[in-house]
């Protein structure tokens, strides 16, 4: 039987201290992992190896640093190459879709979320993604 | 325990809900302002940016605290902004050239009015609600109106022994004062519901509504029908009964709103596309490329309600895929709908013939194909539920609660945790049905399926093994949590009144529990449940005895 890592650890880079805030309880309260979250893609770099994210969520539109450009920094640590990322977008053009997919991103998950289903939800992509990978 | 964590996370969401509802506050103040350059058509390319950036980001989040409608609104003006912003960016000294006067004054309105949203949008999720997740608690929250405060005591007692938490008012107006969740179900008065004269459906709309009241009459049903009630209960209200039948318009309500979706195509920006639409309306959604070694594993880790499947693939043909997945036992009832471009009635047919079930030509709208799959979803998961469920509790059938707990004992060796494996069974039941009858001792039996539903949590399993015996899986659940669960459950139990031949009368259970993981085989850890059960009936009944290993 194929070994299915648990999921414990999870990188949350997302410029709104908003979005921040109601993912910690969506994701530690409600989903019970450890969650890091960064309020920009740079912050996200610096903090990565220490934290050593399992999987990472990621904001697209963020100023500065997009999320894209973000995980390409992540790609570009031997130890993340592999790392599962997730962007969080609030578009669902079917052409952007596929691009953030086509930038190595597992899955795609639409703002709003609800804040309720939103662990299941990445536990489900953490399965899928084990899987196939 | 499950409560604790329910509770908490809501009062949090709560908070931050309303500390949104301030930051939206003050950014509508910006955007109020530049709503009135915009429909004066004196707005500048950086008050243009400000909106597109501000309505992006509340397109984006408003609905996650609760304020679907704001962001649906934010989305559709940033939508028509987004044209304007692009001009901008071609050095266009005003973006709003080619907005003509009627159309900037109404844009500009509109930004003007998004305030309308946030105050109208004391719907606060009801989602929340209406779905928990897997790791919160599985009770409901029903919604009493009831102007009498000793009625109201009794339901709020009485539905609390099923398992139902109840928030009580006493009329519309102190709900719509609150700022709590919409709750699944409501149960009104019926003379404050006819009093209403509409109000309570126009709230509550989609949601079931239940009146109780003392008057029995057709005429007097007629009046309740007619306007849009789902049910009346005469008083004294028959509680298990009442409580069976809320407990139906919520499953049904549940599995409505539900479902899950395997999508096999090989255009993969178009998938995408479908799946981001069916996940944005609650549906559970996986995508596969047309590749007949990923789709048999697929289907077995995911098990769909059904499946959507391009008929014409590259190099593959939907439909000997369907045939394939046909000669598989299990899956020669899944549904399978073909998406296609065909619409060719006789070739349809053809490929109806060949495995398949339904149509859906493309091109197809959004909305059409959210439509559609939930009704599908709904229709799959009842065919699928007369089959493997006991007609009387609904609970799964004795061979396929086995089967669960065989595959959840896999599971614990895979994931490496432990789950519990309990036998129930009802105490004197015999008795029960001598002295009062086999309809109350039917009432009985549906009243504890009723009551595990509610208080095991969505993941677990639960079967009638036997005539009065259950089988109760609990996943990753550790053995003194289970205990301590199921001691809640007898003791509720047996506080629960029913009514009989001769008079009122009460009736125990008595549970024995294993875990899952210590036994090599599923088998074996039935068999120990088993004995401990024995073991509880030897010694006094009415509680829980733990395997001794």
């Amino acid at each position: 039987m194929m070994q299915v890592e648990a999921l414990e650890r999870i990188m949350l880079v997302e410029d709104e201290e908003d979005i921040r805030a109601v993912a910690e309880v969506a994701l530690e309260s409600v989903g019970g992992f450890t969650l890091k979250t960064c309020s920009s893609g740079h912050e996200a770099l610096e903090a990565i190896e220490k934290f050593a994210p399992q999987l990472v969520i990621l904001d697209v539109m963020m100023p500065g640093m997009d999320g894209p450009e973000t995980l390409r920094g992540i790609r570009e640590l031997a130890d993340f190459a592999g790392t599962p990322a997730v962007f969080m977008t609030a578009k669902v053009q079917s052409d952007e879709i596929a691009s953030y997919l086509a930038e190595g991103a597992v899955d795609v998950i639409p703002k709003p979320f609800d804040p309720m289903t939103l662990a299941s939800q990445i536990l489900e992509i953490w399965r899928s993604s084990r899987f196939i990978g | 325990m499950s409560d604790v964590i329910t509770s908490n996370v809501s009062a949090k969401l709560d908070g931050l809900r309303q500390r949104f509802r301030e930051k939206a506050v003050h950014e509508f103040e910006v955007l109020c302002s530049i709503g009135q350059a915009v429909a004066s058509q004196t707005a500048d390319c950086e008050q243009l940016a400000h909106a597109d950036h501000s309505l992006h980001r509340l397109a984006g989040s408003a609905g996650t605290f609760g304020f679907s409608s704001l962001g649906e609104e934010a989305r559709r003006l940033e939508l028509l902004v987004k044209p304007a912003v692009d001009l901008c960016k071609t050095g266009a000294d005003s973006g709003l050239a080619n907005l003509d006067d009627e159309m900037a004054r109404d844009f500009g309105q509109r930004l003007q009015s998004l305030q309308d949203f946030l105050d109208a949008g004391g719907e606060p999720t009801t989602r929340v609600v209406a779905k928990p997740p897997e790791s919160a608690s599985n009770e409901p929250l029903v919604l009493v109106i009831e102007p009498d405060a000793a009625q109201a005591d009794n339901l709020v007692s009485g539905l609390g022994l099923y398992g139902y938490r109840v928030q009580l008012v006493e009329d519309l107006q102190q709900w719509q004062a609150g700022s709590a969740p919409t709750p699944p179900l409501v149960i009104v008065r019926d003379q404050v519901f006819l009093a209403g004269g509409g109000r309570l459906n126009e709230t509550f709309a989609d949601l079931p509504i239940v009146c109780i009241g003392a008057t029995d009459c057709y005429r007097h049903r007629y009046a309740l029908a007619n306007e849009g009630a789902d049910a009346f209960f005469c008083e004294p209200l028959n509680l298990p009964l009442f409580a069976n039948h809320l407990d139906n318009l919520l499953t049904d309500r549940a599995d409505a709103e539900s479902g899950r979706v395997l999508i096999v195509d090989d255009d993969q920006e178009l998938m995408e596309h479908y799946s981001l639409v069916l996940s944005a309306g609650g549906i559970r959604v996986k995508t596969v490329i047309g590749d007949p070694g990923l789709l048999l594993p697929a289907l077995s880790e995911f098990r769909p309600d059904i499946l959507l499947m391009d008929l014409q693939m590259e190099d593959i043909s939907g439909m000997a895929l369907a045939r394939m997945l046909r000669f598989e036992p299990e899956w020669l009832s899944l549904p399978i709908i073909y998406l296609s471009a065909e619409s060719d009635r006789e070739r349809q047919l053809e490929a109806l013939a060949r495995g398949g079930d339904d149509f859906l030509t493309k091109p197809l709208s959004d909305s059409f194909l959210l439509r559609t799959i939930r009704v599908r979803c709904y229709r799959a998961k009842q065919l699928n539920n007369l089959v493997s469920r006991d007609s009387m509790t609904g609970l799964l059938k004795h061979s396929l609660v086995k089967s669960e707990a065989a595959s959840e004992h896999a599971r614990c060796e895979r994931m490496g945790y432990d789950s519990a494996i309990a036998m129930l069974d009802l105490d004197h039941f015999k008795r029960v049905n001598d002295s009062h009858g086999h309809r109350a001792g039917d009432v009985v039996i549906k009243g504890l399926a009723n009551l595990l539903r509610r208080r095991l949590r969505k993941t677990d399993v639960i079967g009638r093994y036997g005539g009065e015996e259950f089988m109760v899986v609990l996943p990753d659940c550790p053995m003194g949590q289970a205990e301590l669960l199921l001691n809640d459950v007898c003791k509720d139990f047996s506080k629960i009144a029913f009514e009989g031949k001769s008079g009122e009368f009460n009736v125990s259970l008595s549970v024995g529990l294993a875990s899952l993981a210590s036994y090599g085989h599923p088998e074996e850890a039935i068999e120990a449940a088993d004995r401990a059960l024995y073991e509880r009936k030897r010694s006094g009944r009415n509680g829980v005895t733990v395997a001794f290993q």
